[in-house]
């Protein structure tokens, strides 16, 4: 009968999307299944404290301690917060809070813009201005842990911003008419009323500029150094756990080559439990 | 109040007011100072000549014709591949199902694809297409590993398009005897096109940036790519092997302003075409 | 004398609405039993939430789509039971039309948007699609505004066309009965007025049931009227004995503003 073939084939094209529309959790699965099955092993056969402490990579030798990159990694991601977030809390404030439509129709997409910046020419925008700035006026060779800060400020300044301008917006406006009725300046509404009141999605903003910052590769390539040094002041160079895997790669081989498979399971990790940390806060509130 | 508290909170509030809306002027002329830098320094190089010539000297001289056929390659077969399963995949989240275990577990497959380092992603497609599955460095490897990439992106802007269209709109097409797929394809999706659009245009923008999981799975080749199956070299990472092998600083400049150019159209594209839809 | 033909005919219909978890069943229709005549226009009328827009999503299964609940006794249309297993809901839909309180216009020419069912039933030839347009923007009073710009984008006519046009759209696949579920509610008098005369135009051919919140209007355009309250039908029979002399003491409170 006609309506059995209608519902027939109406049944035929919800199994298929329904078959397509698992298809970011196949390629999620596959990620984790080809990444992990080069690296963990790999690990494994150093052992865990030995890979995650060793502060000895000399691939060619055998010798994988990826302590250095790891703290490379903290140091810059933590140093592209400092100065990151805030700056970008400033400029959402500003935008949310005491800019007039005008300004924000304006300013707004053009701090969006920047994040159509693709990361290399950032990083070659940190060549050739931020490395001889920290070159002549701090010395060293201006490859460092500080470039590399700076620019992956730089970087994550319009994800936090707008993650953070959301925040803001979403407090509710009794909120502000409520401190301002009490008698408080609008710059103390912000600060002790909006900016609290916020928390959690403010906390989303950081926690996902701290994934971007800590995710990002080709830029802090071009400014960090890559020397393999746990790096001791924020003038040293250093190497990340992301620039590890891209200098490597084209030539290892073998071990070697699961080795960095090894520190992208390291990288994947961090992430992940980043993110997770950020969706558990979120939900909580 | 005691009036020098009030005169103290006022000064507080004046500087903090004034910090803030000096921080983002500085923050939004960033983007103004990197456009007007590249454009200083590249715009002497730019010419016709250097759209339409083949590399020479390694890139040091001549134009980046292949370059661009590379990123052309790239960018449209990605989309090619990840646009109807992202779409398809929103179709499914929106329209089929109601929210529970399932929904729940693609979203968050997508959620979590999202937030991967595209270095990851070039582990990834190394290891699956260019290795595993045999396809060698090659445009195919790469446009396959970005569609991965931008698969997030577009189910997510996917979805709030379908979100935004109308529900009465869907009982009209019932009420004349469409069934549901029908309703889909001849209703819900030509009324969430510019959304739609929008979201393929802002994954574009993002895969033609990309470096880390292209050199990967493209690989380096300044060859013009004559099937899939070539490798290829895309815009972001031309700049990136001239800037870091120090080979042509003046060229480089040329590359950045056309990638940064190229991306700041698209974008700006796709804030047009949402603008023009929300003023209709 | 030839009896008339009985349209549609519903035996103890009732309705319940899947309640929210944790919260009781309330039924949105109990009992509702009544025959329309074909060639006749129905109204119903009643204050908010009586049932009477989910008892005429019923008649053209239309509820089931978007909301899940459950249904009890027969709906019988030229007197086919609509909800049996051997009923196809996507013909029924061709031949039972429906027209929304808020004028929607699909996002295409005014041509596609009237020839948008029958180009899904199949038909495709040009200059049947043609006559479909022009008869039915005639009957929907819309004809001379729009005959010179059939290709216009719909979405640009105001909301007086955009229903007219709503109307023509429904009546291009022939139906024999119209569902109009507050029609004229969003319009400016004068588009009601082009609204109500098409439908008196109309009802020869099809048969209509209007859900109307203006009792004026049931007044000026329906052959038979109903009253629900309540989920229930409280009263039915020819307008002008409804209005003039109602027999339940309710329809005379509902009818003279005593409540709404």
């Amino acid at each position: 009968m006609a309506v059995d073939d209608l519902r027939r084939r109406e049944e035929r094209i919800r199994l298929a999307l329904l078959c397509l529309a698992f298809s970011s959790v196949l390629v999620l699965a596959l990620i984790i299944l080809f990444v992990f099955r080069e690296g963990v092993p790999q690990i494994l056969k150093t052992g865990i404290p030995a890979f995650l402490a060793g502060s000895r990579w000399a691939p060619t030798k055998g010798a994988f301690g990826i302590f250095p990159m790891i703290v490379g990694t903290v140091q810059v991601t933590l140093g592209a917060l400092l100065i990151g977030v805030p700056l970008s809390l400033l400029s959402a404030i500003c935008l949310s809070e005491f800019a007039s439509r005008r300004v924000r129709t304006v300013m707004k997409p053009l701090i969006e813009l920047l994040s159509a910046i693709p990361s290399v020419v950032f990083g070659f925008i940190g060549v050739t201005v931020i490395v001889p700035l920290v070159r002549e006026t701090l010395g060293g060779s201006g490859f460092s842990v500080l470039s590399a800060a700076l620019m992956l400020s730089v970087m994550i300044l319009p994800t936090v911003t707008s993650i953070a301008y959301d925040a803001l917006r979403a407090v509710p406006a009794s909120y502000r008419e409520g401190a301002l009725a009490l008698g408080a300046t609008p710059w103390q509404t912000v600060t002790r009323v909006v900016v609290p009141a916020a928390r959690s999605g403010l906390v989303t903003a950081v926690i996902l500029g701290m994934g971007r910052a800590m995710g990002e590769t080709m830029a802090v390539i071009m400014v960090a150094g890559n020397a393999v040094v746990v790096p001791t002041s924020p003038l040293h160079p250093c190497r990340t756990l992301t620039s590890n895997i891209a200098l490597e790669m084209a030539y290892a081989a073998g071990a070697h080559q699961k080795a960095l498979f090894a520190t992208g399971v390291v990288l994947f990790v961090m992430i992940f439990c980043l993110n997770s940390l950020a969706t558990f806060i979120v939900r909580r509130r | 109040m005691d009036p020098a508290v009030r005169t103290r909170n006022e000064r507080i509030n004046r500087l903090g007011i004034g910090l803030s809306y000096l921080v983002t002027a500085a923050v939004g002329l960033l983007l103004a100072a990197i456009v007007g830098y590249l454009l200083w320094n590249g715009w002497p190089r730019l010419s016709a000549a250097f759209f339409l010539h083949h590399p020479e000297d390694l890139g040091r001289g001549g134009g980046i014709l292949p370059v661009i056929l590379s990123t052309v390659l790239l960018g449209g077969l990605s989309l090619l591949i990840a646009v109807p399963l992202g779409v398809c995949t929103a179709v499914y989240l929106t329209e089929y199902t109601t929210e529970g275990r399932l929904t729940t577990a693609i979203r968050f497959g997508a959620e979590c694809l999202a937030g991967i380092p595209s270095i990851i992603f070039g582990l990834f497609g190394f290891i699956l297409f260019v290795v595993t599955l045999g396809m060698g460095w090659s445009i195919l490897a790469g446009a396959l590993t970005l569609a991965c990439m931008v698969l997030p992106t577009i189910i997510r802007t996917a979805e709030e398009a379908i979100k935004a269209v109308p529900a009465g709109l869907r009982d009209v097409g019932y009420s004349l005897g469409a069934t549901k797929s029908q309703v889909v394809w001849h209703i819900v999706l030509p009324e969430a096109r510019p959304g739609i659009m929008t979201g393929i245009i802002l994954a574009l923008g993002r895969a033609l940036g990309e470096t880390a999981c292209v050199i990967f799975t493209t690989g380096v080749s300044l060859e013009t790519p004559m099937s899939l199956l070539d490798p290829g070299r895309p815009m972001a990472v031309h700049f990136y092997i001239l800037a870091r092998e120090g080979l042509s600083m003046e060229m480089a400049y040329t590359t950045a302003l056309t990638l940064v150019g190229l991306i700041l159209l698209v974008n700006v594209g796709a804030a047009w075409l949402l603008a023009r839809k929300r003023s209709s | 004398m030839t009896t008339p033909a009985i349209i549609l005919k519903a035996e103890k219909v009732g309705y319940t609405y899947e309640p929210p978890p944790g919260k009781p069943a309330e039924p949105a229709l109990v009992d509702i039993s009544l025959e329309v005549e074909t060639g006749t226009i129905l109204a119903i009328i009643g204050p908010g939430r009586s049932g009477k827009s989910t008892f005429l999503r019923l008649i053209n299964r239309l509820q089931e789509v978007a909301h899940p609940g459950a249904m009890t006794g027969r709906i019988l249309v030229n007197g086919f039971d609509i909800y049996s297993p051997a009923c196809d809901p996507f013909r029924l839909r061709r031949q039972v039309a429906f027209a929304f309180d808020k004028p929607r216009a699909l996002e295409m020419s005014i041509y596609d948007n009237v020839t948008f069912g029958p180009r899904l039933a199949g038909i495709t030839a040009k200059s049947e699609l043609d006559g479909i347009v022009e008869e039915t923007l005639r009957a929907a009073f819309l004809w001379d505004e729009v005959k010179d710009r059939l290709s216009l984008d719909a979405t640009r006519l105001s909301g007086g066309q955009k229903q007219r046009l709503s109307i023509a759209r429904s009546l291009a696949l022939k139906p024999k009965l119209l569902l109009l579920d507050e029609p004229c509610s969003a319009l400016d008098p004068i588009s009601t007025a082009a609204v109500e005369q098409a439908l008196a135009e109309l009802k020869s051919r099809t048969t209509c049931i209007l859900v109307t919140n203006n009792t004026k209007q049931a007044a000026r355009v329906a052959d038979v009227t109903a009253f629900f309250l309540m989920a229930r039908l409280v009263e039915i029979g020819p307008t002008a004995r409804m209005f003039r002399s109602p027999v339940d003491k309710r329809t005379d409170d509902y009818l003279s503003g005593r409540f709404g």
